[in-house]
């Protein structure tokens, strides 16, 4: 049979006995021999681990017995999360590769114990937030569908991985985007599930009050899956929250009726680098939902600017904040972007970063009384296609930036899915922002399922996988 | 991309906050040098100049959050439980 695109389809195959996890994990390890090199994927592989660890998939499934939800199931893990296979560098020289004592996070032992099989650890932004100089031993980060573009950030690798076949899904975190921002770019979905939603313990801290991790799949339906196994409070993480867990694959209908849906297009904050495809592939992405089911209206965010401002200032002053011994230490050893964007956590006094939270107060009161009046909001997740590798550089700091429209979430706690939704005129993938009220992930996925039920964006492989894939 | 994200943040917050009233800020050079300073970091000169060079949209950004009347009396959304 042909190789399963999806973690669902993978999980009832290997079920049905149609595939074997040895057949899958060799499959994902050969796409990543020929591909991980070229798109910037992994910073560190377990290829032995793997093998074992299908093999023993392979006869816990024949056994009979019963298997965890993802048995069989290769996956890829940024490395900000720390595994028990190897170190955890955060994509810096500065980092403790040790921390954590190469103990797998809360989030990563759920995962392995539901069966995942852990492929590696994948490239991200420097700490999340920054870059690493010219000259540094971490990969070149490129887009799948056009390698002379950025993949996004700061999940990148987990991106390019899954859109290239090197796993069928794995962890990204984000603070200010970096599980959206990737998926859009590279043409797959991912879930930033509510803050408090998965625990945090054992990932490299960016900014403690903003931190989530979050699964990144080809499909929603997948999403659904993972967060099945990552959702629940855990001691460990004093910011997770005890909510009751749902049956996040049950909830997914096919059929929006009686949702009602708030479109924001972002008409009201253009932007500089807006793409002209984005409205009319957005207008189409709505009817999908419409045609679901779902009645839809305009809305406009309360406060975007301010939100925006509040998550960029608490992750900038509790980035500095957690840096701080290692920048009086080790100042040079940090990439000159991430070091300068961290240090502007200087700029704002205690005073501040206090106002800042009683503004970020105000605007979770104001978005649930959007709330109140819709069950979802959706908006374009960046107003762009992935910009061009130059634009990532600290030479053209400045470019590009007002298109993408995740932060504000960050700051107010909600969950929110990205979905492909389309491509612009040069061909780079589009993603479509799906958010919730707090710890109501179901209604968020079943609107992406429903979305992909309807479309398949989210299926789409890259011309130039398949090209590597002829070659 | 986060860095591209966040310059935008500030310059727009900055921008709807250029009508607000406002005492002159201190010198930026001075000001930045000083928050160095007692972080005990030392970059080097042309760091120093791109840390100067964004202090003033950032502190007129800022402005933009003290001009949310509701906020006035609000309590800060931040983690503090009595059990550890």
């Amino acid at each position: 049979m042909d190789a399963p695109l999806t973690v669902t389809a993978a999980a009832a195959a290997l079920r049905a006995g149609e595939v074997s996890s040895v057949e899958l994990v060799e499959q994902a390890i050969d796409a990543a021999d020929r591909l991980d090199a070229r798109f910037g994927t992994f910073l560190d592989r377990y290829v032995d681990q793997a093998r074992a660890a299908a093999t023993a998939a392979d006869a816990r499934l024949a056994s009979g017995d019963p298997v965890g939800p993802l048995t069989g199931v290769p996956l890829g893990v940024k490395d900000l999360i720390t595994t028990s296979e190897g170190p955890t560098t955060a994509m810096s020289l500065v980092h403790d590769p040790e921390w954590n004592g190469r103990r797998d996070a809360v989030a990563v032992a759920r995962l392995r114990r539901a069966g995942g099989i852990m492929m590696g650890k994948t490239t991200t932004a420097e700490f999340a937030i920054g870059e690493a100089d010219e000259g540094s031993p971490f990969p070149e980060l490129r887009n799948p569908w056009d390698v002379g573009h950025h993949p996004g950030g700061s999940s990148s690798g987990t991106g390019s991985g899954v859109a290239t076949g090197q796993f069928l899904a794995g962890l990204g975190t984000d603070t200010g985007g970096s599980i959206r921002i990737p998926a859009a770019f590279c043409g797959i979905t991912g879930l930033m599930p509510t803050y408090g939603r998965v625990p945090k313990s054992g990932c490299v801290p960016l900014a403690y009050s903003m931190d989530r991790i979050g699964p990144m799949a080809r499909s929603a339906a997948d999403c659904a899956l993972l967060l099945s196994v990552l959702a629940g409070a855990d001691d460990s993480d004093p910011s997770s929250v005890r909510e009751p867990v749902e049956d996040y694959p049950a909830a997914l209908t096919g059929d929006l009726t009686g949702l009602r849906i708030g479109v924001d297009d972002m008409s009201a904050a253009p932007a500089r680098g807006d793409d002209p495809a984005v409205p009319g592939v957005l207008a189409v992405a709505v009817e999908v939902l419409r045609a679901a089911g779902a009645e839809v209206v305009d809305v406009r965010l309360p406060l975007w600017a301010e939100l925006n401002l509040v998550n960029v200032m608490t992750m900038f002053v509790e980035a500095a904040t957690y840096h701080q011994p290692d920048f009086e230490r080790q100042w040079s050893r940090y990439g000159k972007l991430t070091r300068s964007r961290i240090a502007s956590g200087l700029y704002y006094s205690a005073t501040d970063f206090v106002q800042a939270q009683r503004v970020r107060r105000v605007g979770m009161r104001r978005v649930a009384e959007l709330f109140a009046q819709v069950d979802l909001v959706v908006t374009p997740t960046v107003t762009a296609g992935a910009p061009p590798l130059v634009q990532t550089r600290w030479s053209r700091l400045d470019d590009g930036g007002t298109t993408v429209r995740a932060g504000y979430w960050n700051a107010t706690g909600n969950p929110v899915l990205s979905v492909p939704m389309g491509f612009t005129d040069g061909g780079l993938p589009l993603g479509l922002q799906i958010a919730g009220r707090p710890f109501e992930e179901q209604a968020v996925l079943r609107a992406g399922d429903a979305f992909q039920r309807r479309t398949d964006w989210h299926l789409r492989m890259p011309q130039l996988v398949d090209a590597a894939q002829a070659a | 991309m986060t860095q591209m994200y966040a310059t935008a943040a500030v310059a727009l917050a900055a921008e709807l906050a250029a009508d607000l009233p406002a005492e002159p800020g201190p010198d930026p050079e001075t000001a930045v040098r000083a928050l160095l300073a007692m972080a005990h970091l030392t970059p080097a000169e042309d760091e120093i100049a791109g840390l100067v060079a964004g202090f003033r949209a950032a502190r007129a950004a800022v402005r933009l959050l003290y001009a949310v009347p509701e906020a006035r009396y609000d309590e800060p959304a931040v983690l503090f439980s009595a059990r550890a």
